[in-house]
């Protein structure tokens, strides 16, 4: 594919190689629409491997790289954006960029295919003083005489180059092309020092927003052609502007030549069997089960037992034997039960978050992830979620940590952080082992357990209301979803995205997890003057003790074992299925005696409350300190409140 | 109160007796003129970036499972709205 240059660009320009004027370090942008190409394009041009999808909402940050042919260029990924208003956090974030450190050029990724759409970014960035190049995406789904002509069109029109990306020379071109324009707009500094000097005085009236800081603070003037004259000002942020710089836009639309993707003949006959009446939810409900039981269940679910179960214990008997010598019990056990423990759990995840990784992946890329959004929406919109919460709630049943995991996919920022905090009230497969023991000593009946179940479920949907009620209201980003085409999965992009995700959760979770369950052993251990003692008089017993009037109300103390109870609600933070074991050596071999109400109390406590160390620490490193402790706080106000109401009225049933 | 309630009903009525429907209303296939959009400024600007604008041409293209939301063709672009995000839609029908 040829490079179309503008003719009022210099011929000398266009022979111009990256090694002829590699001299000069310039920083790059990439600036375009969600789901537009820029991360594939940046991966591409710096040959790293960020994480990518087939839908919006992929880059939140400016990440920035070398390119891999050029060291002296740094390329800057930026969030995709359908405008430069400053009104959605990306907007603000990629206009706050090229306002504040304008790039020496910039990169328009404009999806070919889907033109009219993106010109309304690409006359707002014209209009900014920063000399750009178009680069046509997805050239390699449309007709290449097509993109030939849209290619020159466009060039025509806007006076800009314009490359159409096709492979590995269309890059280089593109790369010629960018530093050809920042050569012929160089920056003269010291007007633009002046000029910030002069912005920065109080005295004198400094550009009041970011698009006249964006054209004030550069020596270029804006490029001015038919089309960027006809354009309202860029600072003019009223409805009436948008709606005029829109009918300019499908004016130059109309006179474009169409670039039709073949993804989009084939897309709307799959979407006619995939979104059908009939068929979309048994396929929806059969893709949500493949996923649960591929990482939760089969080849993943046996590897993770064996880690748990046989590597893990046997890595611990190897290193008590090692340290056996040294007669050093502490050390001993800090190594085997501390350490050991805390390294094996995270080892233990990752053929989960490995697997659900590829997957989700898998789904991004073809293009289905947006459509599960659309069939979930409506029911989930109704508990204060989005469609795309779906996905983490199905593999919230088998575990949350992965559960979390997959949040990302959640676009919206506030649905992101909603997700992750009622995630943890459905019960994973370690809640379940606590009910099923529960339920073998203390109730007669099935259906306990399955009310159980129900109430955590009623819960789940209370969080999520209580959340879109008293939280901001973003709903709008998550009632609109960009359709994208339906594409196969590259193995080459699930591959890298699945290491990316690996590493993310060793990095964040991973970390974590160790350090919480290095604690956690210390606590359990140890008592206040750091004496080695049993569970009953450790740390962790001791502030069970202390806690457990607060549960009496609750009905742990009913046949006196209120300590034990409490104890095994705190050490149940290290894992689930921790807090029965505790039980177990606290009742010398068997459950504590309590009574049936007591029990079903206690175990709907621990099922409700703030859940196992791995899925706080995933909870943090999805939606930060701040809103993971929030959650934390909301799930310990709702298991106490229906605890407390789940006693009350087993008392008034029993009493009447 | 009740001048709140007037505006709003003579709001209503001046929409419908012109012919305009909510875009939640609208019939797959059909092609629709938007003739209004009962938003805020933020909405608007933001509506109008994703190519939805008074004067814009928006064509209902299937309804998901429970109705909502439903695809929608704007210019080049296929977007799914919520119901309630049609509902402050209001367009005209496009005679081909």
């Amino acid at each position: 594919m040829n490079t179309i240059r503008s003719n009022t660009l210099p011929n000398a320009l266009t022979t111009q190689t990256p090694s002829a004027t590699s001299a000069r370090a310039l920083t790059i942008a990439l600036v375009g629409n969600p789901n537009g190409g820029k991360t594939t394009l940046f991966n591409k041009i710096t040959g790293k491997a960020l994480r990518t999808g087939n839908r919006a909402g992929v880059t939140v940050n400016n990440r920035a790289a070398q390119a891999k042919n050029d060291k002296n260029t740094t390329v800057v990924d930026t969030p995709g954006v359908n405008a430069l208003s400053p009104y959605s956090p990306e907007e603000r974030h990629t206009a706050n960029f090229l306002a504040n450190t304008p790039p020496d050029a910039v990169i328009n990724v404009l999806d070919c295919t889907r033109a009219e759409r993106g010109l309304y970014l690409t006359s707002q960035l014209l209009q900014t003083s920063v000399p750009a190049v178009i680069a046509l995406t997805m050239a390699d789904t449309a007709d290449r005489n097509d993109v030939a002509r849209l290619q020159k069109s466009l060039a025509d029109a806007l006076k800009v180059p314009c490359v159409a990306i096709d492979g590995e020379q269309s890059i280089r071109r593109l790369f010629a092309e960018c530093r050809a324009v920042a050569s012929s707009n160089a920056r003269d500094e010291k007007f633009c020092a002046q000029n910030r000097v002069t912005a920065d005085r109080a005295d004198v009236p400094c550009p009041t927003n970011r698009s006249e800081r964006l054209t004030s603070n550069r020596s270029v003037k804006p490029r001015k052609t038919n089309f960027v004259a006809k354009l309202p000002p860029t600072n003019d942020f009223s409805p009436d502007a948008a709606v005029s710089r829109r009918k300019t836009v499908a004016e130059l639309a109309a006179k474009l030549p169409r670039c039709e993707s073949n993804l989009r003949q084939k897309t709307k006959k799959i979407d006619g069997v995939f979104l059908h009446r009939l068929f979309a939810l048994p396929i929806f409900l059969f893709v949500m089960l493949a996923i649960f039981f591929l990482s939760s269940r089969g080849p993943c679910k046996m590897l993770c037992d064996i880690i748990a179960e046989r590597l893990t214990p046997a890595i611990q008997d190897g290193i008590r034997r090692l340290l056996l010598p040294l007669s050093a019990p502490a050390i001993t056990s800090l190594l085997a039960d501390g350490v050991t423990s805390g390294v094996m759990s995270v080892v233990g995840f990752l053929p989960q978050i490995a697997v659900l990784s590829a997957l989700m992946a898998a789904l991004e890329e073809s293009g289905y992830m947006a459509r599960i959004a659309l069939i979930a929406d409506l029911p989930l919109s109704a508990i204060g979620l989005c469609g795309q919460s779906s996905v983490c709630l199905t593999l919230g049943c088998g575990c949350s940590v992965t559960a979390i995991g997959a949040a990302g996919t959640v676009k919206c920022d506030k649905m992101r952080c909603s997700t992750v905090s009622v995630v943890p009230y459905v019960p994973c497969s370690a809640k379940l082992t606590v009910i099923a023991c529960m339920s073998a000593k203390f109730f007669d009946s099935a259906l306990v357990a399955v009310s159980l179940y129900a109430v955590c479920l009623a819960a789940a949907a209370l969080c999520g209301l209580l959340l879109d009620k008293f939280g901001k209201s973003t709903r709008f980003s998550a009632e609109i979803v960009e359709l994208p085409y339906y594409r196969l999965p590259r193995p080459s992009v699930v591959g890298k995205q699945t290491l990316l995700s690996v590493g993310n959760f060793l990095k964040k979770a991973g970390t974590a997890i160790v350090a919480t369950s290095v604690l956690l052993w210390f606590a359990q251990r140890f008592d206040f003057l750091l004496r080695q003692v049993t569970v009953a008089d450790s740390i962790c017993g001791s502030i069970g003790k202390f806690l457990s009037p607060l549960f009496a109300p609750l009905g742990f103390d009913d046949r006196g074992n209120g300590a034990a109870y409490a104890v095994a609600t705190l050490t149940g933070i290290t894992a689930k299925e921790a807090a029965i074991a505790t039980l177990t050596v606290l009742g010398n071999g068997s459950l504590p005696e309590i009574s049936p109400l007591g029990a079903y109390c206690w175990t709907l406590y621990n099922l409700l409350t703030v859940p196992c160390v791995a899925t706080v620490a995933a909870s943090v490193a999805e939606q930060g300190r701040k809103n993971a402790l929030k959650a934390f706080c909301l799930q310990v106000l709702i298991a106490y409140a229906f605890t407390l109401f789940a006693r009350i009225t087993g008392k008034l049933t029993q009493y009447f | 109160m009740s001048n709140v309630l007037s505006k709003k009903i003579e709001l209503f009525s001046t929409s419908f007796s012109s012919g305009a429907i909510p875009l939640s209303e609208g019939k797959i296939g059909q092609k629709y003129a938007i003739c209004e959009i009962r938003a805020d400024t933020e909405e608007l600007l933001r509506f109008a970036a994703l190519g939805l604008y008074v004067g814009a041409v928006i064509e209902p293209l299937f309804a998901a499972l429970w109705g909502s939301p439903v695809a929608y063709k704007v210019a080049d672009v296929e977007i799914a709205l919520a119901r309630a995000c049609a509902r402050i839609i209001l367009v005209r029908s496009v005679r081909s």
